[in-house]
């Protein structure tokens, strides 16, 4: 039995259970007794967009090794949990101020969370504006360990009533912040040159970078342009203490095969082409890919593509410039959505989620030798609504995070 | 001058403008009962529940196509349009049914977005989106916009974004 901790997620707040095995404690009353009230700070606090469940998690561990939770609660406010026994106890939650934003937590979308040099603690989501399918970049940053958050700020220079969206965040091993995002401003400009709504092919990959934990950022950059407009941004360390970057991109003339691009840089580059699927298709597949560093070098990748009619998430090693190395291979799961993957030396671990029509199960691709062979684990199951798998790890240790409307599940990976 | 504007033309002004109103009215209220013909936008954004694709199976009127989409399926607006313009170079005409997976059924403003009014009827997902993409069809895990034909008895035919002029041909003829 895969040992799980649950978590409330939905409303009321509930005690927190743990089935972690013997000699548990009694869950923290604290916790139950929390859930946030929002009247008396409505006009201040985040407030979710939606009334269907936000169940999307930024999940990240502390240089403490405490595990912290960015999550919409019940009542659609941004809150931030910690576990100091990898989410066998949980705190009560803290409700962050985000000045009356409305925030996205959905899929694709969902709150960022990342540790910086000097007790720097940084959560970064998207403000939907009124127009569709526009947005903003917002940040908190904590200089004091979390403790305290100064109000939201906009990440990006440019206020045009666009797309800012899909933004990832994570701090290379040189302390520097990298957000990126998917922006539009391009298309945009493209549309009002020519009077052609179509005159753009996608969007555009923009990042901005901070060298002083978040407090300012240098200006927007575009990496690449012609990115897909709807999925999640991959990002992972370089070997030189640098952040690559991983996304689906719009090869010409529409092939939604993934990008691979280095972010240092301040020019837009050619993004090499990391998958090879060549689906041809004007849609939203609403499914961004994932990217590990692979011990032996280059790194491990996720995707979902279409491959000669063939729908699948596929793993796949990628050189280290991102070139496809060897033949990518589906999951053992026709069913397999929203796959991630994580590593840590040569241990390796693919999640995703899988629906046979009444059950949500979560499982796994655990692999310790650098990829080369993989055995399968169910880590779970769920008739919820649940939201997508999250991987988070500190040191040798890596965990699956799932959140259903039933809790929250911490899961240990033991490739 | 037509029998109508003979009868009316010795009518009080007042009564006049009444009657041109109704001439307005009436046909809106029949094309509310009669969706192919419609050309109005839907007033109502309904559910789509667990049991929706199975009663359309049964029960919908077809040729019928219906669109799933999302409010952040930036390709959305466009298929639309581009379905549109299929569907009015057809007749009779099939009817339009798009589902909004991430929307809300009592949420106003998804009647304002432009792009849905070319729908003979508007819907939300009621439910787990899992779930219910999984009632219509288990090997679809939300790329959108997603299309089913429905046309004659036949077996929807499924679609990742517009269907191609194949698929409009073979969906017209089997109508």
């Amino acid at each position: 039995m895969v040992a799980a901790t649950l978590l409330y997620a939905g409303a009321p707040l509930v005690q927190a259970q743990h089935v972690h095995g013997a000699g548990q404690a009694a869950p923290d009353a604290a916790v139950a007794a929390s859930a946030a009230s929002p009247a008396a700070s409505a006009n201040r606090v985040g407030m979710s967009a939606k009334r269907r469940p936000q169940l999307a998690t930024g999940p990240a561990f502390a240089p403490d090794g405490r595990l912290w939770l960015a999550a919409m609660d019940d009542s659609g406010h941004l809150t931030l949990r910690q576990s100091t026994d990898a989410g066998a106890h949980w705190s009560a939650p803290q409700v962050l101020d985000t000045a009356g934003d409305q925030i996205v937590a959905d899929g694709e979308q969902r709150p960022k969370l990342a540790f910086g040099p000097k007790g720097a603690v940084l959560i970064a989501y998207t403000k939907p504006l009124a127009k569709p399918y526009t947005g903003e970049i917002r940040l908190l940053r904590s200089a004091d360990g979390g403790q305290t958050f100064a109000p939201p700020v906009t990440v990006h220079s440019d206020r045009q009533v666009i797309t800012h969206r899909f933004e990832s965040m994570a701090f290379d091993a040189k302390g520097r912040l990298h957000v990126v995002w998917i922006d539009k401003r391009d298309g945009e400009a493209a549309a009002a040159a020519t009077g052609n709504a179509k005159a753009y092919r996608g969007a555009g990959i923009y990042h901005a970078v901070s060298v002083d934990g978040g407090a300012s950022f240098g200006p927007d950059l575009r990496l690449a342009e012609h990115s897909c407009e709807c999925c999640r941004i991959a990002l992972a360390p370089t070997p030189d203490g640098g952040m690559a970057a991983l996304w689906r991109h719009v090869f010409a003339p529409n092939q939604r095969d993934h990008g691979f691009a280095r972010l240092d840089t301040d020019r837009t580059v050619e993004p090499v082409r990391a998958t090879l699927d060549h689906w041809a298709i004007d849609a939203c597949p609403h499914h961004g890919p994932g990217l590990a560093p692979a011990a032996a070098g280059g790194y491990h990748a996720v995707w979902f593509g279409v491959r000669d009619g063939v729908p699948a998430v596929r793993y796949g090693r990628l050189n280290a410039d991102g070139s496809p190395q060897g033949q990518a291979q589906p999951l053992p799961d026709a069913a397999a959505e929203h796959a991630d993957v994580i590593s840590a030396g040569a241990r390796v671990a693919v999640v995703w989620r899988s629906f046979d029509g009444q059950l949500t199960h979560l499982r796994a691709w655990l692999s310790a030798d650098d990829g080369r062979t993989f055995r399968l684990q169910e880590l779970g199951q769920s008739a919820d609504e649940n939201d997508h798998p999250r991987l988070a790890g500190h040191g040798e240790a890596l965990y699956a995070i799932w959140r259903t409307t039933a809790g929250v599940q911490v899961v240990p990976l033991q490739p | 001058m037509s029998r109508c504007n003979r009868e009316s033309a010795g009518l009080p002004a007042a009564v006049r403008r009444y009657l041109t109103a109704a001439a307005f009215v009436v046909p809106a209220a029949l094309l509310s009962v009669a969706p192919t013909v419609a050309s109005a936008a839907p007033r109502v954004v309904e559910s789509f529940d667990a049991g929706t694709w199975a009663g359309w199976q049964q029960g919908l009127r077809r040729p019928a196509i219906v669109v799933f989409t999302t409010t952040d399926c930036a390709h959305c607006p466009a298929a639309l349009a581009e379905i549109e313009r299929q569907r009015r170079s057809h007749t009779p005409r099939a009817e339009l049914l798009v589902v909004v997976m991430d929307g809300e059924s009592d949420d106003a403003s998804l009647l304002q977005q432009a792009h849905y009014r070319s729908a003979d009827r508007l819907l939300a997902f009621d439910g787990p989106a899992n779930r219910l993409r999984h009632s219509v069809n288990p090997g679809w895990i939300g790329v959108t916009p997603y299309v089913a034909l429905l046309a004659g008895a036949a077996e929807p035919k499924f679609v990742m974004g517009v269907p191609d002029m194949a698929a409009w041909a073979s969906f017209y003829a089997s109508r």
